[in-house]
């Protein structure tokens, strides 16, 4: 090996000859690179006691304003810059996060040579908080009716004059691991017509929340009071979004909650008493708690759901054919997922006492659900299994959605396959699961195949089959058995290329019952949407044609609709939009022959921008006219309104 | 208890159970509840976001399910839907035409339902739309 050495030394010579050079020279232009900008402010890889730094880059190369690209957290912020002979200064005008920020700056210089740069620094609000801010946006709004015709002997409720202001209001304090927040909008309004609830005149809060979290070293708390949301299990809790308060805490593997918000769905905070659901009034209350505890490791985990209550069954939002609702429900769910997510199961129990109408004189009933799910996924691949049982008396009063008088399972399992997804599912469900003579049984069976191809990124395109059979059994005497098949079939195809957007969807569902036919249908629906969007530009049509066919009666309804939706600015001042629809109905057997036609525009010159630092008035018309034509009535209507507007918003955070 | 009175009282039930059970066959609608994205019947949004609508139908029966969305009480979309045995589906504001938020200030949306005619009123959800403009990086 030492006597080869000398033999080698003229090679290594020559390698090394050859390549220093070109080391060198590497070495030299990231120097260069390294040099020709600096951040002046803040430096580099500081924390900044700050909410908005002025944040000052030094630019030594030739380059010109058109030719920089800079970019706060991958934002790009370029036009924001102020930009000098020496380089750029950026002021920000929102309030930056806690933490980490990266500015990225490219120049590409007159040679066409682009250098690139990233540089880091951290911000901390205060001495005290890492986070102390508020970021409010206010609105204001004055409209008034310049011209208005309306139909002979019909009155129009639109106002002639209206005011509206709106303070969107976001606070945050952070601090270790302690975390609050308080989100909400405060509204003002004053026209010269009434208002229906859940619209108020004067001063309103249609919506807060007040949060604030404790994270510490195993354990962790929470409290919110506003409008809250909590959700559990389909058969227990879920979509309670409702105005109370809701507290949870945590130690290690245990946790437990309680919330207790109001039965009624509300909008608006007149009085605290009434709308806060702080008052705890039995009448209009649900309220419940959940417990849980991990264990092996957090791979399972036990949890008992449980909630009570009162509610008026129609309210803001949500219209029922029954009265209101009492009752109270308790779930015991075990979870687990020993495979990391490859399988993983579910097993829940749920015993309910519930009164679905409040309003006729048959108690509360008991009843139970239980539910048995396996499922997960693996690489690309998923799949679920899920068999459901809900007695006919079973309700949830957190729940209005919950499962009832059902019994049955659902397969589902879909792959992507490179360019190719496919996702398929097959459920068989009955009702009547208690077998009451009295009513029929009816079984529905469905299967579901969804296939998407997206080899071409211009041109994806997706199809849909779905097949539902119903059918009765055990019918008692005088009711008509049942057997009716539903097919639906619809595919789409979209070409995008730049700013254009071409969307087919077609779509064609026949439903035949094979005992009595009176209902039987066919239905398709084509719509076709090329659409052009741009920053400062955009223009939004669709055409639809509805064919709705009774197999019965042979009478064919066609439906016909147009759309176009038109956006844009011009020079940043002017910017203008114009919504248009058109409708027509018409029946074969000429009992209906109807056309509708609405069209809503708006366009509105911006005064000024950040008057003070922050104003930004504007001044505008806009405009609605709509039309509706019967032609079997002979019967025509239309009206129009036209507005001027003067409107501003004021961002203030700090 | 005779039996003869069980007979009349077994065919009462059936009497009263029968126009349920015939209904069954129809679509009927028992509930509509209306929501957007954070799950309320109520939002505060920017101007031109593309806000999205939610009705859930809890209904028995199958058959086809006609309406439309009204903005401000003015028709806006239709919806011509077959629906297949089941107990509630979630109908989504279509994506084109965006729900209109171009003009500033509060607006009420509803989806009407004209087939079948529902022995409930149709329930509204309120959107407030602010004066300064949604852009897609979330400002």
């Amino acid at each position: 090996m030492l006597r080869r050495l000398p033999k080698c030394t003229p090679f290594i010579l020559v390698i090394f000859l050859i390549f220093i050079p070109n080391a060198n020279s590497e070495t030299q232009q990231e120097a260069k690179g390294t040099d020709w900008l600096k951040l002046s402010s803040p430096e580099e890889g500081s924390t900044v006691i700050g909410k908005k730094p002025v944040i000052s880059c030094v630019i030594t190369i030739p380059f010109a304003k058109e030719n920089l690209l800079v970019t706060l957290d991958r934002t790009d912020i370029t036009e924001l810059i102020e930009v000098s002979k020496e380089g750029f200064v950026f002021k920000p005008l929102q309030i930056l996060s806690p933490g980490k920020h990266t500015l990225g700056v490219t120049v590409t210089t007159p040679e066409k040579k682009e250098f690139k740069k990233d540089f880091s620094f951290s911000i901390r609000h205060s001495k005290q908080f890492e986070e102390i801010s508020t970021t409010n946006d206010v609105t204001v709004l004055y409209e008034a009716m310049t011209q208005r015709r309306v139909p002979e002997g019909t009155t129009d409720e639109t106002p002639y004059s209206k005011f509206e202001g709106n303070i969107t209001s976001n606070s945050k304090i952070k601090e270790d691991g302690f975390d609050a927040s308080f989100s909400t909008n405060i509204r003002y309004l004053e026209q010269n017509t009434q208002v229906n609830p859940p619209l108020y005149k004067g001063l309103n809060i249609p919506n807060y929340l007040l949060s604030a979290k404790y994270t510490g070293n195993g354990y962790n708390v929470l409290g919110q009071t506003g409008d809250v949301s909590i959700n559990e299990t389909q058969n227990t809790i879920q979509g309670l979004s409702r105005r109370g308060s809701l507290f949870s805490a945590g130690y290690e593997n245990f946790h437990f909650s309680t919330f207790s918000v109001l039965g009624q769905s509300v909008a608006g905070l007149r009085t605290f008493k009434e709308d806060s659901g702080l008052d705890f009034d039995p009448q209009d209350l649900i309220k419940g708690a959940t417990a849980d505890v991990d264990l092996f490791s957090k791979k399972a985990n036990f949890k008992v759901i449980y909630a009570t209550g009162q509610t008026p069954g129609t309210s803001l939002g949500t219209t029922s054919a029954s009265g209101g609702t009492q009752g109270d429900v308790t779930g015991f769910l075990f979870k687990t997922d020993f495979f990391q997510q490859k399988l993983k199961t579910e097993i829940e129990y749920d015993i309910s006492h519930f009164d679905q109408d409040t309003q006729d004189t048959i108690p509360k009933e008991s009843d139970k659900a239980y539910r048995l799910l396996m499922g997960g996924q693996s690489g690309t691949y998923t799949y679920e299994g899920v068999y459901e049982y809900a007695g006919p008396k079973y309700g949830s009063i957190a729940s209005p959605g919950a499962l009832k008088d059902k019994e049955g399972f659902t397969l589902k399992g879909g792959d992507k396959l490179d360019v190719h997804a496919v996702n398929l599912s097959f459920s068989a469900y009955n009702d009547n699961v208690e077998n009451s003579n009295l009513i029929p049984r009816i079984y529905t069976y469905q299967g579901m195949a969804d296939y998407n191809y997206s080899k071409f990124k211009s041109l994806p395109l997706g199809l849909n089959l779905q097949l539902t059979r119903a059918e009765s059994e055990n019918e008692p005497q005088g009711i008509t058995p049942k057997k009716t098949d539903t097919a639906t079939v619809s595919g789409k195809i979209n070409y995008i290329k730049d700013a254009w957007n071409f969307g087919f969807n077609l779509s064609f569902a026949s439903q035949k019952d094979q005992i009595n036919s009176t209902n039987d249908n066919r239905n398709m629906t084509a719509t076709f949407t090329p659409t052009y969007t741009t920053p400062i530009f955009s223009v939004v049509p669709s055409l639809s044609f509805n064919e709705l066919r009774n197999d019965y009666t042979d009478v064919v309804t066609d439906t016909y609709t147009a759309n176009l939706a038109i956006k844009g600015n011009v020079l940043k001042k002017l910017n203008y939009e114009v919504a248009y629809v058109y409708n027509k109905v018409k029946a074969s057997d000429d009992t209906s022959n109807t056309e509708s036609t609405n069209i809503n525009f708006r366009t509105g010159w911006l005064l000024a921008k950040q008057i003070y630092g922050l104003l930004n008035p504007t001044v505008g018309i806009r405009g609605n006219y709509s039309l509706t034509r019967d032609l079997v009535a002979d019967t025509l209507n239309d009206k129009f309104s036209i507005f001027l507007f003067l409107s501003a918003n004021m961002p203030v955070s700090y | 208890m005779p039996k003869s009175k069980n007979v009349y009282l077994i065919l009462i039930f059936v009497y009263i159970m029968i126009p349920h059970a015939s209904e069954a066959a129809g679509l009927k609608i028992e509930r509509m509840s209306i929501y957007f994205d954070n799950d309320r019947p109520e939002i505060t949004v920017k101007r031109n976001y593309p806000l999205k609508a939610y009705v859930e139908v809890e209904y028995t029966g199958d058959g086809l399910l006609l309406g439309q969305w009204e903005v401000d009480e003015e028709f806006f979309a239709n919806i011509n839907m077959t629906i297949s045995s089941g107990y509630k589906l979630v109908i989504q504001s279509p994506d084109i035409p965006h729900i209109p938020t171009f003009v500033s200030g509060t607006h009420s949306i509803r989806l009407v339902i004209t087939n079948p005619l529902p022995g409930i009123s149709f329930p509204t959800a309120e959107y407030f739309v602010t004066v300064d403009e949604w852009k897609e990086s979330g400002e």
